[in-house]
């Protein structure tokens, strides 16, 4: 027997254990994502606020002045506010919204419905897994309104900067309120993905062998087993930094002066956080990237009304993917002083990555090739996705190329770079579950698709504004995290194309409140699905009743018959056929389907 | 129940005697070359130490931990993972080896 | 050959709606815990290989470990290090056999063992803090390693430059790593106790299930896992 809740049957339950203190993974996912799209905002705007000095750095706009106080001085954000909110930027964007925002919305929406299963396999656990991240979230969000300022010395929180508390303003509470949020992070992170991992594992229903999930599921099984094999790594790094900061060791430190004052701190290396940190770090960008690709791979198929090509092909290049995220760390250090031999030997394994990614992309270009497309707002995403991929990949082999990266370390080439290939790409996928799940999380309510069209069309020509200039930008060598380029002559000719890039970023924000427009206001007004499955499509999470209670189905769980991805069978009376359809006599002579 | 069976009390305590006496050997190989041959050389002595020392893990894991009597393939989906530290092992011991070497060589 | 046959020549274990391990959800969360906490420690033990790599002299164990607490004189290396391993290893018996007696419902059985493990995870407890007020007595800190390559030195002959001290990262990693080993057996320890309390009070007898034992059990033996490697590595490398 799996390890099935004996639940289906409807009580009442008090405010607090429904909307609140919920053990439900509908609930939890709901929770996940609206906490997932308030640091959305909130991360936004700090890139609005830096590119605004980035844009126009002689301009004053004394409404900040008003707003920020003594942050922004006259009108101008301050340099100490400007690192805050790179640091708190990236912070924000990379764990709270693509991490805990997009893994746990959709790991927790999508397990237990598209697996067949009543909740997670510890409902408990995974209701603290939220609590954490919420505690994560809130000691984050206080570090903001810290006297000093929150951490300022990058997302990457390097020493010395970070293991001095005496550093830069940012890096005394700012920099220990970051340690604590993170740690919470990371418990919460372990929590959910251990659940994740034993569900998928134990509790698929009748007939879902492995072979025959959703991609979602298997995109989220390996983000699952990478988050748990990685932020190990972190949570150690963070362990012997706090030890630097606040007990005088020195593993992160050797030979600072300080006001012409050696440190006693001796023979540590600085070079060896960043290693802990980046063997956390890479595998965190495929945490960021894999749940999204799962994602496309479903609204792909589903929307162009083919069966997705290659399933086994793109299985077995996520486990590639996860395994080489593993072993690839050091990409992110060839101008740290790494020994140049293995400096070597990572980059070779590095460009081995474009091999399985080139597998994907591929096969999401094969599965609508040919197809009857629908171009609903999640499918625009989804294409979206793919077009973001592909351009930012590709860069990624220039930079994975040690000797090029000489050049391109550290400009804006490489924040074009992983903008677009983990940045944009991971919100696009977001975007797309969102529209397309959205009647799965709101009762049937669908969102406006009008709304959807214009924030798609405006986000994506937006997003390309931003990162494209930036790729010549980095070329050129203007190097990224400065504040001001007023001192560099040469630089000045790319004043034009700064502004640009603020403009079309803060268009770009500013497009977001259609889908924050849309996405509140359909709960309450959304059109209702004359259906239970909207998008006709094959998966067990639409053969659910709109109305939300524990235990998902009311009867017995359904029992599956065949793969999710039977769409235009030829011979088939509809384009779709349900994986709840048991198999006819021709589909038992036929081959293997996969 | 997958833990019915399999482990009896006669292998426990035989999985106690062969964890002490390897304990011992470490021990006394130890103690004896560091007293007497001063010049054995240190990376075979480090070797044969490692390699008790797996011999232990894998008999803490298999009996104690109850692995030998899982099915083969938990076994394996559980302990893959760990393959992964083999190369963050080496890169980082090669990494440490070269601060020495700049060190040395450029102050 | 159809799908549908696939799933029937494997036996139907990964078909779903059954456990492909034959493994509980409980059981198979402790086990993916434990691969996580192993890399937590990996990583500290990398740690300590690559500043170890990277100093250009290391104090070697047998003069450093070389003293029993209370028992006078320097010439009993290794000796207290191996009576804790001990301690951990036959605790770790008395572990086993309390989930062996678990496995057949003996409830008296698993108390006794449990709290026979509970005394020796105390006495671990007990030990490494002997050997740390040792050490610190003899000058090993965060920030100063008496132990140099002349010698146990003072820090006022090493301020006044008669003496060379040794690594200074010994002594910050040796305190750390075996701190935080220590933190897992206090956790442990503390698991320990709340179990034995459940089953003192029946609840797995209720419920006829004493998987609980086993689970923390796994934890319990991870422990000596770690300890296993602990000890290589500052004790006998």
């Amino acid at each position: 027997m799996a390890d099935t809740h004996a639940h289906g049957h409807h009580h009442e339950e008090s405010f607090i254990s429904k909307y609140i203190f919920s053990q439900d993974h509908k609930m939890i996912a709901k929770q996940f994502l609206i906490t997932g799209i308030i640091w959305g905002v909130i991360g936004g705007l700090m890139s609005v606020l830096f590119r605004l000095q980035l844009g126009w750095p002689l301009e004053k706009f004394p409404i900040l002045e008003t707003l920020l106080g003594h942050w922004a001085e006259g009108g101008q954000i301050v340099p100490e506010f400007y690192y805050a909110l790179v640091t708190m930027h990236g912070t924000i964007l990379v764990f709270f919204v693509l991490t805990a925002g997009l893994s746990g919305t959709f790991a927790n929406l999508l397990i237990p419905y598209q697996i067949g299963a009543r909740d997670m396999a510890s409902p408990l656990l995974n209701m603290l897994s939220f609590w954490f991240f919420f505690l994560a979230s809130a000691i984050m969000f206080y570090s903001l309104f810290l006297p000093h300022g929150p951490a300022a010395g990058g997302w990457t929180i390097y020493p010395p900067l970070s293991a001095l508390p005496q550093a830069i303003p940012g890096s005394g509470d700012g920099m220990t309120f970051w340690l604590i949020a993170m740690a919470l992070f990371i418990v919460s992170s372990l929590m959910g993905g251990l659940n994740y991992v034993v569900t998928i594992l134990n509790m698929r229903t009748k007939g879902m062998s492995m072979t025959r999930m959703p991609l979602t599921i298997w995109a989220i099984f390996f983000t699952a087993i990478i988050g748990v094999l990685s932020f190990p790594a972190l949570l150690a790094a963070a362990l012997l930094l706090i030890f630097d900061r606040s007990f005088g060791t020195s593993f992160y430190l050797a030979d600072i002066f300080i006001g012409g004052e050696a440190l006693p701190q001796v023979g540590g290396s600085p070079i060896l956080f960043q290693h802990l940190f980046w063997f956390l770090g890479h595998p965190e960008v495929y945490i960021v990237i894999l749940p999204a690709m799962g994602i496309v791979s479903e609204v792909l198929s589903t929307n162009a009304r083919k069966p997705i090509f290659g399933y086994m092909a793109m299985i077995y290049s996520i486990l590639g993917i996860t395994f080489l995220s593993f072993i690839v760390w050091a990409h992110h250090m060839f101008m740290s002083g790494l020994n140049p031999f293995i400096g070597s030997i990572f980059m070779v394994l590095t460009i081995i990555i474009a091999v399985p990614s080139a597998v994907k992309v591929f096969n999401w270009i094969a599965t609508i090739w040919k197809g009857n497309i629908r171009f609903t707002p999640a499918m625009l995403f989804a294409i979206g996705f793919v077009s973001t991929f592909i351009a930012g990949g590709v860069t990624g082999i220039f930079l994975g190329n040690s000797t090029i990266d000489i050049q391109l370390h550290d400009t804006y080439f490489v924040v074009a770079h992983f903008h677009i290939v983990m940045a944009l790409s991971a919100i696009f996928g977001m975007f797309a579950g969102v529209y397309h799940w959205y009647p799965k999380l709101f009762h049937g309510r669908m969102m406006n698709s009008h709304m959807g069209y214009l924030h798609f069309f405006a986000t994506l020509l937006t997003a390309y504004g931003v990162f494209w200039p930036m790729h010549y930008i980095g070329m050129a060598g203007v190097p990224r995290r400065y504040y001001s380029f007023e001192n560099f002559t040469t630089f000045n000719q790319f004043d034009g194309l700064n502004a640009f890039i603020s403009a079309c970023a803060i268009i770009g924000f500013a497009a977001q409140f259609i889908f924050i427009a849309n996405f509140f206001l359909s709960i309450f007004w959304g059109r209702k699905s004359k259906t239970l499955n909207p998008w006709n499509s094959n998966t067990l999470e639409w053969t659910t009743p709109l109305e939300h209670f524990h235990g998902n189905w009311p009867g017995e769980i359904p029992e599956v018959h065949r793969w999710a991805y039977d769409y235009s069978k030829p011979g088939a009376e509809n384009d779709y056929i349900p994986q709840t359809t048991p198999l006819t006599e021709e589909e038992l002579k036929e081959p293997a389907h996969h | 129940m997958s833990a019915e069976g399999g482990i009896t009390k006669q292998i426990i305590m035989k999985t106690l005697v062969i964890l002490s006496v390897v304990t011992i050997l470490e021990i006394g190989v130890a103690l004896i070359i560091g007293a007497y041959f001063p010049t054995f050389p240190k990376w075979l002595l480090n070797l044969f130490f490692v390699v008790l020392s797996l011999l232990k893990a894998f008999y803490i894991t298999a009996e104690f931990m109850h692995m030998k009597y899982e099915t083969k393939g938990f076994v394996f989906w559980t302990l893959i993972g760990l393959v992964l530290l083999v190369w963050f092992i080496i890169a980082m011991l090669y990494e440490g080896n070269s601060w020495l070497v700049n060190n040395s060589t450029w102050g | 050959m159809s799908a549908e046959a696939i799933t029937q020549k494997v036996g139907n274990i990964w078909g779903g709606g059954t456990r492909p391990f034959n493994v509980r959800y409980g059981k198979m969360m402790m086990w993916f815990f434990l691969i996580s906490d192993a890399f937590t420690f990996a990583t500290l033990l990398i740690v300590y290989g690559t500043l170890r790599f990277s100093a250009d002299w290391w104090p070697e164990p047998l003069n450093v470990f070389n003293t029993i607490p209370g028992v006078h004189g320097n010439s009993y290396p290794l000796v207290f290090v191996t009576i804790m391993t001990f301690i951990l290893i036959v605790s770790s018996v008395t572990m086993v056999l309390a989930v062996y007696d678990g496995h057949h419902g003996n409830k008296k059985g698993v108390i006794k063992w449990m709290v026979y493990t509970i005394i020796g995870g105390a006495a671990f407890l007990g030990c490494q803090a002997l050997e740390w007020t040792h050490l610190i007595h003899e000058g090993l800190s965060l920030y100063f390693n008496p132990f140099g390559p002349d010698g146990l030195v003072t820090k006022e002959a090493v301020m006044a430059g008669t003496a060379v001290a040794g690594p200074t990262h010994f002594g910050q990693l040796f305190f750390f790593i075996t701190g935080f080993h220590g933190t897992h057996v206090l956790s442990g320890v503390v698991i320990n106790i709340i179990i034995l309390v459940n089953t003192v009070n029946g609840v797995y007898e209720k419920s006829g299930d004493y998987e609980m034992i086993e689970k923390v059990g796994l934890y319990w033996h991870f422990v000596d896992l770690v300890w296993v490697f602990v000890f290589l590595l500052f004790y006998l490398i």
